[in-house]
């Protein structure tokens, strides 16, 4: 806990949580952007005034990043930079594992992507998830239901 | 879900997180901090929260069909006072579908994407309309000096706009053009590119923008890809408010 623990340092909060928050951020962006957006979502939150009080900083910067990821995604700065590497990120994931399913995750929300990710690989539950990303349990289990809609369609064809 | 969709799930999951690459190097990051700290004054939050902005991409001389749209959700009646980050278009190119509507995390913003069917919006050449509003105030903190920008002063609003679109893209043509949308002060960005002519559009991009000030700090966006600027700023006077919980319901009908 930080504020228990004044001696950690924010470079040893970041090295604890930083391969966690990369790959989270893999899964919501694609390799290519990955470091990208958890560097910037960690300046984010670093500089912001009320880093000194938080004291979950493992949700918050799991916050921070899916934030990042939802504003990199609309961010038209980077927008071309995305479309001229579509092709490169398309294939850059190894497509013999489960392709119908591979593609039906890519083409989630980043929020359905976050839920799934956290549902799935962390094993949390949907209040856990709610917690976590600092919206309600409904919305939780909505966006649930969508990714899982979309991806028993996919699930069935990948048969 | 069956064990099996599980496992499905948690391989293609870990196919994915075996491409992540290596966190960044921070080992330096008092260093980081500092200097991030130092600049941070010369930014304003204002600016801060613009460099979220989508100005979107359109293709010159595309004739879309203009439906008049049922209305998604009850409609509430609306004027500069009812300014949300709740508002909904009456009026879509009629091959568009929702493809995602959203409230953001941090609970001061709204997106909408809508999509030709079975497109994600991330290739150039995709049409696309995004429409996304913002608290501008809750975004930047409550700043006074931010609120009196949003809501007293549009024409050094749209400088800090045009100053911003400037800086992202320095190597396309830009016009800027002051125009008025439902009776608000707006401006309208039309960017040039030269993109790849391997793109289904072709080697140019034009993008429209049309940034309204609706009032109370909320500034909408309507940022179209592929999309004429008549149909652009239709699209933006036909934004009308809902409530938050007729948004709620938008979302989760969205297919």
């Amino acid at each position: 806990m930080r504020l228990d623990s004044p001696a950690v340092t924010d470079a040893e909060i970041y090295a604890e949580h930083a391969t966690a928050l990369v790959r989270f951020a893999t899964v919501l962006v694609g390799p290519n952007d990955a470091a990208d957006v958890v560097s910037s979502a960690v300046l984010r939150v670093l500089s912001s005034p009320g880093w000194t009080s938080v004291t979950n900083q493992r949700s918050y910067l799991h916050q921070a990043v899916a934030n990042e990821a939802r504003n990199f995604r609309r961010g038209e700065t980077r927008r071309h930079d995305r479309e001229t590497r579509v092709p490169t990120a398309s294939v850059s994931y190894p497509r013999e594992v489960h392709p119908e399913v591979r593609a039906a995750v890519a083409r989630l929300s980043v929020r359905q992507r976050a839920t799934v990710y956290l549902a799935y690989w962390e094993d949390m539950t949907d209040h856990m998830i709610a917690d976590y990303l600092g919206i309600s349990a409904g919305s939780v289990r909505r966006h649930l239901a969508r990714a899982r809609n979309h991806l028993r369609r996919a699930l069935n064809e990948d048969r | 879900m069956k064990t099996d969709d599980k496992q499905a799930i948690r391989e293609v999951l870990a196919s994915m997180i075996a491409e992540a690459p290596p966190p960044t190097d921070f080992s330096n990051l008092t260093e980081i901090q500092v200097v991030h700290t130092a600049i941070r004054p010369r930014r304003s939050p204002l600016v801060a929260a613009l460099a979220g902005f989508a100005v979107a991409v359109a293709v010159i001389g595309s004739v879309i069909a203009i439906t008049q749209r049922p209305a998604p959700v009850s409609i509430s009646p609306g004027s500069g006072a009812d300014a949300s980050i709740f508002m909904v278009p009456g009026v879509m190119p009629d091959d568009l579908e929702l493809a995602v509507a959203d409230i953001w995390t941090d609970g001061f913003s709204t997106m909408q994407s809508f999509l030709l069917p079975g497109r994600t919006g991330w290739v150039e050449g995709d049409r696309v309309v995004n429409i996304n509003i913002n608290n501008m105030v809750e975004q930047a903190g409550g700043d006074v000096a931010v609120l009196d920008l949003v809501t007293g002063d549009p024409e050094a609003f749209f400088e800090v706009l045009r100053q911003q679109t400037k800086d992202s893209y320095p190597d396309s043509q830009l016009t800027f053009d002051e125009i008025t949308v439902r009776g608000r002060p707006a401006l309208l960005v039309e960017r040039t590119t030269t993109v790849d002519p391997n793109t289904p559009n072709g080697p140019i991009d034009v993008a429209i923008g049309v940034i309204v000030l609706e009032g109370n700090g909320i500034v909408s966006e309507t940022g179209t890809h592929q999309i004429a600027r008549d149909v652009a700023i239709a699209i933006a006077e036909s934004l009308t408010p809902v409530t938050a919980e007729d948004f709620e319901a938008y979302t989760t009908t969205q297919p």
